[in-house]
C-alpha cells in the first residue's frame, strides 16, 4: 500500500491550486459569464482572470492571454459600438471569444493540471471509475489532438494540399485528406491509452488510492474568496451600469 | 481449424457486454473531436448572418457525421450516443450556452440510443447509425430555440442587444426564427445535410476504416 504524500510546491505547473479550487473557479466564471456583462465588467472580469492565472503559475498562458486580450479589446470595441465593418472575422467570433474569455482563462489552469491530481480529486469525491477515466481522457484529447494536428498540416502542407485554391477546387477531397488520418490518429491514440490504462489496473476491481494527496490551502482559500468577489462584484457592477 | 470457426461463431453471437476501458477511451475522445468539428463547422459560416442562421447547423452536422459513424461501430455499446450528447452539452455549457439545456441533450441522446441504437446488430448496421444521426441534426438545431421559448423578444433585447451584438444580428436572427415556416424548413435542410453527412461517413468508412481494420 503506497503512503500517500504531499505534492511539493515547484513539482508542476498549476500545483498550488486543488482541483476543486480550479473547478470551483470555472464554475464561478461559467455562471458570471453567462449573465449579460457589459463591456467594462467583462473587461475587469477578464483581467483577474489573467491575475488568476498568475496565481496558478501559468505564466507562458497568462502572458498569451494577456496578448490576446490586448488585440481582442479593441476588436470588440470596434466591431460592437464603432460600427467598424467586419473584414475578415466576423462579429459572432469576435463577441464569443470575448464573453468567453475569463471561462477560457480557467478552463486551462485546470486543464494544465497533472492527470493524477485530477484522478485523485475524482477519486476522493467517489466518481465512479469509469467516469474518472473518461473525464481524464477527455482532458488529454486537446493536447493530443494538437501533437496529431500539427503533424498532418505539416503533412499536407508538403504536398500542397493546403492550397486555397486547391481546398475549393476539391472541398470533399480536401476533407478525406484531413479527416482520415485524423480520425486514424485518434483511434490509435485511444487504443494506446486504452491499454496505458489497463496495464496500469484501471480494470482492477480493488479500490484505487494515490500518491497525491493535497489539503486545500490558504491560496485556494484565496482563490476561491477573490474569485467569487470578482464575479460578484462583475454582475453587480452590471446592474448598476444598465 | 472447425473448433476455430466455431469459436469466432459464438464470438459473434456473444451477448453485449458492458462498457470497458477501451469503449470508454473511445467514446470521449471522437465526442470531442465531434463536438470540436461541429463547433469549426459553424464558425465557417459565420461570415455573412443570413448564412449563419441558415447554415450553421447544417455545416457543423455535415462535417462531423463520420467521426459520430466511426464512434457507434467502433464503441458499439448501448449509450454510445448519450455519451456523446453529454460531453456536447458539457462542452456547450463551458462555451456559453445555458445549463437548463443539459437535460434536454441527455435524454434527446438516451433517446436516441433506445430507439436506433439498442442492439448490436442495429449499432453495427450504418443506417440505423444514420437514421440517430439525421434525427440528433434536427434535435439540435431545435436546441438553439430553447432560450428563445418563453419570450423572444425579450430575449433578443436582453441576450442578444446588452452583449454587444447589433440590430442586424436581431433583424436576421427574427426573420429565420420568428417565422416558424422558416425554423421547419432549415430544421429539415439540417436533416437532409446530417443524412448527407453520414452517406459521405459511410463512404469513408468502407474506403479506409474497414480495409483498415479499425473497425
Amino acid at each position: 500500500m503506497p503512503v500517500p504524500c504531499r505534492v511539493g510546491e515547484g513539482d508542476a505547473r498549476g500545483a498550488g491550486l486543488t482541483v476543486a479550487t480550479k473547478a470551483t473557479v470555472l464554475l464561478l466564471a461559467m455562471l458570471a459569464c453567462s449573465t449579460n456583462l457589459g463591456p467594462y465588467p467583462m473587461l475587469a472580469l477578464s483581467l483577474s482572470s489573467i491575475a488568476y492565472l498568475l496565481a496558478a503559475r501559468e505564466r507562458r498562458i497568462a502572458l498569451g492571454m494577456l496578448a490576446f486580450l490586448a488585440v481582442l479589446g479593441p476588436v470588440y470595441v470596434a466591431y460592437t459600438y464603432w460600427g467598424v465593418a467586419p473584414i475578415v472575422i466576423s462579429p459572432i467570433h469576435v463577441f464569443q471569444m470575448w464573453h468567453l474569455f475569463p471561462v477560457t482563462a480557467a478552463a486551462c489552469v485546470l486543464f494544465m493540471t497533472p492527470p493524477g491530481m485530477i484522478s485523485a480529486a475524482l477519486a476522493r469525491a467517489r466518481c465512479p471509475r469509469k467516469v474518472i477515466l473518461g473525464a481524464l481522457v477527455f482532458l488529454r484529447f486537446f493536447p493530443t489532438f494538437a501533437v496529431s494536428w500539427r503533424l498532418l498540416r505539416d503533412a499536407l502542407r508538403k504536398r500542397g494540399l493546403t492550397a486555397w485554391r486547391q481546398m475549393l477546387s476539391n472541398p470533399l477531397d480536401s476533407y478525406e485528406y484531413v479527416m482520415v488520418p485524423a480520425l486514424m490518429s485518434l483511434v490509435d491514440s485511444a487504443d494506446q491509452l486504452s491499454s496505458s490504462a489497463v496495464t496500469r489496473a484501471a480494470e482492477a476491481p480493488m479500490a484505487r488510492s494515490s500518491y497525491y494527496q493535497r489539503p486545500a490551502g490558504a491560496l485556494d482559500l484565496a482563490c476561491v474568496t477573490l474569485a467569487f468577489a470578482a464575479c460578484a462584484g462583475a454582475v453587480m457592477a452590471n446592474g448598476m451600469m444598465a | 481449424m472447425s473448433g476455430e470457426k466455431e469459436d469466432e461463431k459464438g464470438k459473434a453471437t456473444e451477448p453485449n457486454r458492458g462498457w470497458g476501458v477501451r469503449e470508454v477511451v473511445t467514446a470521449a475522445l471522437l465526442s470531442a473531436l465531434t463536438v470540436v468539428i461541429m463547433f469549426v463547422g459553424s464558425m465557417l459560416t459565420m461570415f455573412s448572418y443570413d448564412f449563419a442562421m441558415v447554415a450553421s447547423g447544417g455545416a457543423a452536422v455535415f462535417l462531423a457525421a463520420p467521426v459520430y459513424m466511426l464512434m457507434v461501430r467502433r464503441v458499439n455499446r448501448l449509450g454510445v450516443t448519450t455519451v456523446f450528447t453529454t460531453v456536447a452539452a458539457l462542452l456547450f455549457c463551458t462555451m456559453g450556452n445555458m445549463l437548463f439545456m443539459l437535460p434536454f441533450y441527455v435524454l434527446g441522446g438516451l433517446l436516441l440510443d433506445l430507439v436506433c441504437l439498442r442492439t448490436q446488430r442495429q449499432r453495427q448496421n450504418p443506417w440505423w447509425a444514420t437514421a440517430s444521426w439525421t434525427a440528433f441534426s434536427g434535435l439540435y438545431l431545435l436546441s438553439t430555440l430553447i432560450p428563445y421559448l418563453g419570450n423572444m423578444d425579450a430575449y433578443v433585447s436582453q441576450t442578444m442587444l446588452e452583449r454587444g451584438l447589433d440590430q442586424s444580428y436581431a433583424d436576421a436572427f427574427f426573420k429565420y426564427y420568428g417565422n416558424p415556416v422558416w425554423v421547419v424548413a432549415i430544421m429539415i435542410a439540417t436533416m437532409v445535410v446530417g443524412f448527407l453527412g453520414c452517406l459521405v461517413g459511410r463512404t469513408l468508412m468502407k474506403r479506409h476504416f474497414e480495409r483498415a481494420g479499425a473497425l
